[in-house]
């Protein structure tokens, strides 16, 4: 039973071929010097803004709905705007990683990645089932090793495809 | 290893090289080809510099320290002063030769991770200041999986399994 209300129940599920796109909305995801991601970057997030309706997953995007390179390059400007605009500078955001939906979903049973409602265009999220097969809400519990080695599975995948942002002038 | 011993004069000098006009010439040109070698060997056998990774990882920790609430645009908590003092204690454990692959990260929950990339397996360890939980891989294969208290006993000991089973 999925508990979100902003889960698109009937939409398809991401096919295993699907490449997904890791937007990484802080510098502190990545660490240059050893090309190591924070495993963070797969933890559950509210994403919500509303407090009555928050949303808790890990955002990637759906390279295949993109139209051409325009809209892509479009989608990935949204590492800026994760931003306040009076703080927002380069430094801001590193990048994206990409990975395949079933190299995601091979690294635990307990991931299932979906489209979202409010933009299913380009937008999904990985959810993590509990035992109880109800999802987790955000943060993860990071000392349980299981849900530790899940996460770090997540950031392992993505570390050989890493992407350094696209200039925001192309806006 | 063999060890030639032979007198140079120069009829023996013509007939091996001929580019060499003279034993002496020839005995000029090895002695520099030697003292190259040397150095090239002083340069290899050199000791590492013991501090090079322990400083990049302490400013890393300073770094952290000065992190304030929403660090990944969101709502992430700053990471405590205990997660990074924990944090500091497993870098001033950890032999320079492995601090070279580790990575401090903060957690979105005022923790620190500890992440190492090694050669062959990965660390992976959640540090909320009072226990570390880790996984430790070798060649995608599940070494450690377990959650414990810091002590310098249990970092030596993550420390050598690491050299043995990651370093490879």
């Amino acid at each position: 039973m999925r508990r979100d209300k902003r889960i698109d129940d009937s939409a398809d599920h991401i096919t295993d071929d699907e490449v997904i796109i890791r937007l990484l909305c802080s510098p502190l995801y990545y660490d240059e010097t050893t090309g190591q991601v924070n495993i963070d970057a797969f933890d559950l997030r509210m994403m919500g803004r509303l407090q009555d309706q928050p949303e808790h997953f890990a955002s990637i995007g759906r390279e295949n709905k993109f139209q051409d390179d325009d809209e892509k390059q479009r989608y990935l400007q949204f590492g800026y705007a994760v931003w306040d605009d009076k703080e927002w500078n380069h430094n801001r955001y590193y990048g994206y990683g990409t990975l395949l939906a079933s190299q995601a979903r091979a690294v635990s049973r307990k991931i299932e990645l979906w489209p979202l409602v409010s933009s299913p265009a380009y937008h999904a999220g990985i959810f993590y089932a509990d035992s109880d097969d109800n999802y987790f809400k955000g943060p993860l519990p990071k000392n349980d090793p299981e849900i530790l080695e899940m996460l770090s599975g997540l950031a392992a995948l993505i570390e050989d495809n890493i992407h350094v942002a696209p200039s925001r002038d192309k806006k | 290893m063999c060890t030639y011993t032979f007198t140079l004069d120069d009829n023996l000098v013509s007939r091996i090289s001929p580019q060499f006009s003279s034993s002496k010439s020839m005995q000029q040109w090895l002695q520099r080809e030697l003292e190259l070698l040397l150095i090239h060997h002083a340069e290899a056998l050199a000791p590492l510099d013991k501090e090079k990774e322990h400083v990049r990882l302490s400013d890393k920790i300073e770094e952290l320290r000065h992190l304030s609430y929403g660090w990944d645009g969101m709502s992430a908590l700053p990471p405590s002063s205990e997660a990074l003092g924990q944090a500091m204690e497993m870098i001033d454990s950890m032999p320079e030769e492995l601090l070279r692959y580790c990575a401090l990260f903060p957690a979105n929950d005022s923790n620190v991770y500890l992440q190492g990339k090694f050669p062959a397996g990965r660390l992976t360890a959640y540090l909320d200041g009072k226990t570390i939980t880790y996984i430790l891989k070798s060649n995608g294969t599940t070494l450690e999986s377990l959650s414990t208290t810091v002590d310098r006993a249990a970092i030596r000991h993550l420390s050598e399994k690491i050299k043995v089973h990651c370093m490879a």
